[in-house]
């Protein structure tokens, strides 16, 4: 229970504190009641987090909500305990911005400012006192608003317009930052934050938009908010599946044409991957989180909403769901063919007989150790790197191997063949161009030292 | 869901060589606080807080953002259980702290480290 009060005077040697109201929860932190100090109070019933009646304490009721199928929040009426019906439109935001009967006539307008501070309007735009709006309640992204202290009611944490912060910490913890009472992500006009748990990632619903494949373009705005994450994933799995799928049709004969994107069903896996899998692939490989084929379900819950049973989901996010986890499954076989197809990259090139020549730039101390040993960088674990060819000039050598110091020494040695893997290129970091390339080993590697390069 | 975030990593420090001589060659224990996406849909950058705080060289060292430090290595596979070679910068807590921990455009020089990560088993 949490109770509101208020005092005149918060200066006044004990100030005289008014009980203002009190809201209750149940045990999935749902608001149950509210009780103000003026009768009549109020109670909540709900189906999933969205509240579907509002009755008198004595069981009366007072008005009924229907949503639409597309959003947590998407209101579409409300029926008062008389009959009358009331129409909420709203933004693609899901800002309330109008209301209007039932014979669709506006009979009251909303303004907001971006973080949800709203000015109320008449119907022809002229602005209404506060006080005599007809709607006080569901406002701003079709949040629950308490006129009684101005804050919106965001399920699981309660959101200030005015501070354009919740006043609560995320119960998500650093979801998505650091900023443990940030709301939308400081992206109120196009971010959403249906929970309370953290806001949409900015850009995700463009990132889906730019996926091959009809599937995305109906995508709902339900994927925002608590499920992005696990959207960005899939996103991440499709963009790197692709990739791999890219580098499998220069291998092997194209035909017939893949439709892995476009997000073809499980039986339309294209004839030419050329693998047989077991039913251990398709366990590890389904949704390796929660494993195997019941990812595919989790998949299609997550698809509607996150926290709410399978069947109040429909029939459509359901099926979209395990298409999208199907599609996923798909192409991760498809990896794994790829994957069984070629050497894993970065392992062991070239002859593992024989010896080779390498090239190290390091520091003094570690040449010693070298020497001692005669174990490349002193037989310590970690990966060991070498190139093939390294600069003469140590600045040089920092900028193309993107140290972040200036080495001291250059060492060519004789190392055991096939141990290191083959070059790879070096990125920018340290603020470094990179450019050049590595090659990597772990474990003991016997060297011998050929020449001690000492600028 | 999560993907990297609150993820405990393992950290073994290759580069520099003096690491393992003043820090010692234990792995170290971390958590990934934040990670961002890059243009690709992968992530590129990781915020990373050591579990105990390490000197190195006169430094405080506990917040790192973390690169691959090769172009074939891939952040996300440290969500399938491999290990990744990564290139740690360490930042001050200030930084690792601000909204966007992983400018490093302030950054002149400091520690660098050349490692190893995967995911460490709980």
């Amino acid at each position: 229970m949490i109770q509101i009060k208020h005092t005149a005077d918060i200066t006044a040697q004990t100030p005289t504190w008014t009980e203002v109201v009190r809201y209750f929860y149940d045990g999935l932190n749902q608001r149950v009641k509210k009780e103000l100090t003026s009768p009549p109070d109020t109670i909540y019933l709900y189906d999933g987090w969205q509240c579907i009646e509002e009755r008198e304490a004595d069981g009366d009721l007072l008005r009924q909500y229907v949503y639409g199928a597309h959003y947590l929040d998407e209101l579409v009426a409300k029926r008062e305990s008389g009959g009358s019906l009331t129409f909420y439109l709203q933004d693609s935001n899901y800002n309330v911005v109008a209301l209007a009967e039932d014979d669709g006539d506006v009979i009251e307008r909303y303004c907001y400012e971006p973080y949800g501070t709203v000015t109320f309007a008449e119907e022809d735009g002229d602005e209404r006192a506060a006080e005599n709006a007809l709607n006080k309640v569901l406002l701003f992204q079709g949040q629950r608003r308490d006129p009684e202290t101005g804050l919106y009611y965001f399920k699981n944490r309660y959101y200030s317009a005015e501070l354009g912060r919740f006043l609560q910490r995320d119960p998500a913890e650093y979801k998505d930052g650091m900023d443990l009472y940030l709301a939308m992500l400081s992206n109120p006009l196009s971010g959403s934050d249906e929970l309370g748990l953290g806001g949409d990632q900015p850009g995700v619903w463009e990132i889906l938009k730019q996926l091959p494949g009809a599937l995305v373009e109906e995508v709902p705005k339900t994927v925002v908010g608590g499920t992005s994450v696990w959207l960005q994933r899939q996103v991440q799995t499709v963009r790197a599946v692709q990739k791999v799928q890219d580098a499998a049709e220069k291998m092997v004969p194209k035909s017939p044409p893949t439709k892995l994107a476009t997000f073809a069903p499980l039986s339309e896996i294209p004839t030419h991957v050329p693998a047989k899998f077991t039913y251990e692939d398709v366990q590890g490989l389904a949704y390796p989180a929660t494993g195997g084929l019941s990812g595919l379900l989790d998949t299609a819950v997550n698809y509607g909403y996150g926290n709410r049973s399978l069947n109040e989901l429909s029939n459509e996010s359901v099926a979209t769901g395990i298409q999208l986890g199907l599609t996923s499954l798909a192409m991760r076989l498809a990896k794994l063919a790829v994957a069984r197809l070629r050497p894993a990259p970065g392992k062991v090139a070239g002859d593992a007989q024989g010896s080779e020549v390498v090239q190290r730039w390091m520091s003094k101390d570690e040449l010693r150790a070298t020497q001692e040993t005669g174990l490349l960088r002193g037989g310590r674990q970690g990966t060991h790197y070498v190139t093939d060819a390294a600069s003469k000039d140590p600045l040089r050598a920092r900028q193309r191997l993107a140290l972040d110091r200036i080495p001291e020494v250059r060492v060519k040695m004789e190392v055991p063949g096939g141990k290191f893997s083959s070059p790879t290129k070096v990125p920018t970091k340290y603020k470094m161009p990179g450019g050049g390339t590595e090659r990597t080993a772990t474990g003991n590697v016997p060297v011998r030292i050929i020449e001690v390069d000492e600028p | 869901m999560k993907y990297l975030e609150d993820m405990l990593v393992e950290i073994t420090v290759s580069d520099p060589w003096e690491w393992g001589t003043e820090v010692g060659v234990t792995p170290l224990s971390a958590k990934i606080l934040r990670w961002r996406i890059g243009e690709d849909y992968r992530p590129t950058e990781i915020l990373l807080s050591l579990l105990k705080t390490v000197m190195y060289k006169g430094v405080e060292c506990r917040f790192f953002v973390g690169t691959p430090a090769l172009e074939r290595e891939h952040l996300e596979d440290i969500a399938r259980g491999l290990a990744v070679e990564c290139a740690l910068t360490q930042i001050p807590e200030d930084r690792a702290r601000s909204s966007d921990p992983f400018d490093l455009s302030w950054w002149r020089g400091g520690i660098g480290l050349t490692c190893t990560i995967r995911a460490k088993l709980v």
